[in-house]
């Protein structure tokens, strides 16, 4: 192989090899869901969380996790009792853990709502997209062929 | 300049464009084909990158990339392919934050105002395994291949900056069940080999559908019992062809505007003046049930007249 178009492939590999890094931002949540908010909103979570659970909704439950449910429990059977400081920074993780699993459990299903007019116009672009590069594909074939 | 040598200097200037994050702003196509001077056959090169936006059809193989310029609460793209194919999606190069908040889930079908196709009653699997979630625990889900030849994803990205990419393939079905169809006109034949399943041939346009044949397995002859007659419910038939219409894409909603139950070796036809028009083929799998048809877009002037003052809340049928 000639040295011109061997360096250009090496070239082209390792350009192409690299990649950007991931993008991402630090987890910040609302005042009420990082215990800023005080006991009480917390207590209506674990009140809401529970309800959920014990009526039978399976997606509450599932999402949970036994683990936690168990500690919902223990926690509302003693409401008034005070915690030790290093129970309180378990509780911290776990309250933003089942925070979040209720806030994914309480979103909405996922739909679009298209008109039926849009999703024909979208389907008929995207088939002319698709026959447009079909027939760029197989110019291309044919003209290196005819060569 | 020599074949070989074009293709490399193409792929380098493409590779230093995405190196310079040129790539973000532009959407990079192109397809090199050359013949292998060994084995003289075609081959060709995909360095095909898409970029698609927050709503969008594909309908091409490849690779998708979608990057987040601001926040994007909710964005799909709806994948569709031949009748005879069924779509392989794979998720890759994924820098989202799931803690965050973002998701990237794949659905075996379409969801469309609420509505999914194909139905609970059409599809084989339970809804929640329709659902591929890149974000679940313990196992992130990065692969899914459809049913049917539609399929869609689903994503919300708030970061800036924040990307995937999805690699679509279409993989050949020899059976296909559950069809939408890409455009107002054609035929198809579907087939049910012995298998307990109902399968939906959707048309979201108002269509005048022929059925040219239809065979289903418990009809012994062709005499038409004198109780029985072309257009009654076939309820209570393991086997049957029916006619839908509605304004929806889930058939189990749809208003059921004729049903067969016994083959049929003539024409048979009726203009459905709905927004989605659908030949529904029910099999108890005791038999291999077959039904062709054609259909045709209807003109505005075609459609069939509603009634005056009417209070029912359906599309007109004739």
């Amino acid at each position: 192989m000639k040295p011109v178009p061997l360096l250009l492939l090496l070239s082209s590999v390792l350009l192409s090899s690299h990649l950007r890094p991931a993008a991402g931002r630090p987890r910040v949540l609302p005042g009420w869901l990082d215990g800023s908010g005080g006991r009480l909103q917390t207590q209506r979570l674990d009140e809401v969380l529970l309800r959920a659970a014990a009526a039978g909704d399976s997606t509450a439950s599932d999402l949970l996790g036994d683990s936690i449910l168990r500690f919902l429990q223990r926690r509302n059977e003693d409401r008034l009792h005070l915690l030790p400081a290093e129970e309180e920074r378990e509780d911290e993780a776990v309250r933003t853990a089942a925070a979040q699993l209720l806030k994914r459990s309480e979103e909405p299903p996922l739909s679009i709502d298209l008109t039926f007019h849009l999703l024909r116009n979208m389907i008929q672009m995207a088939k002319m997209e698709s026959q447009r590069e079909q027939a760029q594909l197989n110019r291309k074939v044919l003209d290196e062929v005819g060569k | 300049m020599s074949l070989a040598l074009r293709a490399q200097l193409l792929l380098f200037l493409i590779s230093l464009s995405s190196r310079m994050g040129l790539s973000r702003y532009i959407e990079v196509r192109s397809r090199f084909c050359f013949v292998n001077p060994f084995t003289v056959m075609v081959m060709c090169v995909c360095v095909c990158v898409w970029f698609v936006g927050c709503l969008d059809m594909l309908a091409t193989d490849g690779f998708f990339t979608f990057v987040a310029s601001r926040p994007q609460l909710a964005c799909a793209s709806f994948i569709i392919a031949e009748p005879s194919e069924v779509i392989s999606l794979e998720l890759s190069d994924v820098s989202i934050d799931c803690s965050a908040g973002d998701f990237i889930k794949m659905f075996d079908g379409w969801v469309l105002k609420g509505e999914k196709f194909p139905s609970s009653r059409d599809h084989q699997l339970p809804l929640h395994q329709r659902y591929t979630d890149y974000c679940s625990s313990p196992a992130p889900g990065s692969t899914s291949r459809s049913s049917q030849n539609v399929a869609m994803i689903f994503f919300r990205i708030q970061s800036p900056d924040s990307r995937f990419t999805l690699a679509v393939k279409k993989l050949h079905n020899p059976f296909p069940c559950n069809i939408m169809s890409q455009s107002p006109e054609g035929s198809f034949t579907m087939v049910i080999p012995h298998q307990r399943r109902n399968c939906s041939f959707s048309i979201i346009y108002p269509v005048e559908i022929r059925l040219t044949e239809l065979s289903l397995g418990q009809a012994k002859s062709n005499e038409l019992s004198p109780q029985r007659q072309v257009w009654s419910g076939c309820s209570g038939s393991g086997d049957y062809v029916e006619l839908l219409g509605g304004n929806g894409v889930d058939t189990s909603k749809m208003f059921p505007v004729a049903d067969l139950c016994f083959s049929l070796s003539g024409l048979a036809q009726m203009k459905i003046g709905c927004d989605n028009s659908v030949v529904r083929l029910v099999s108890s799998g005791n038999y291999i049930n077959r039904v062709s048809f054609q259909y045709r877009l209807l003109e505005h002037n075609e459609l069939p007249k509603t009634r005056e003052n009417s209070l029912d809340n359906f599309c007109s049928v004739e």
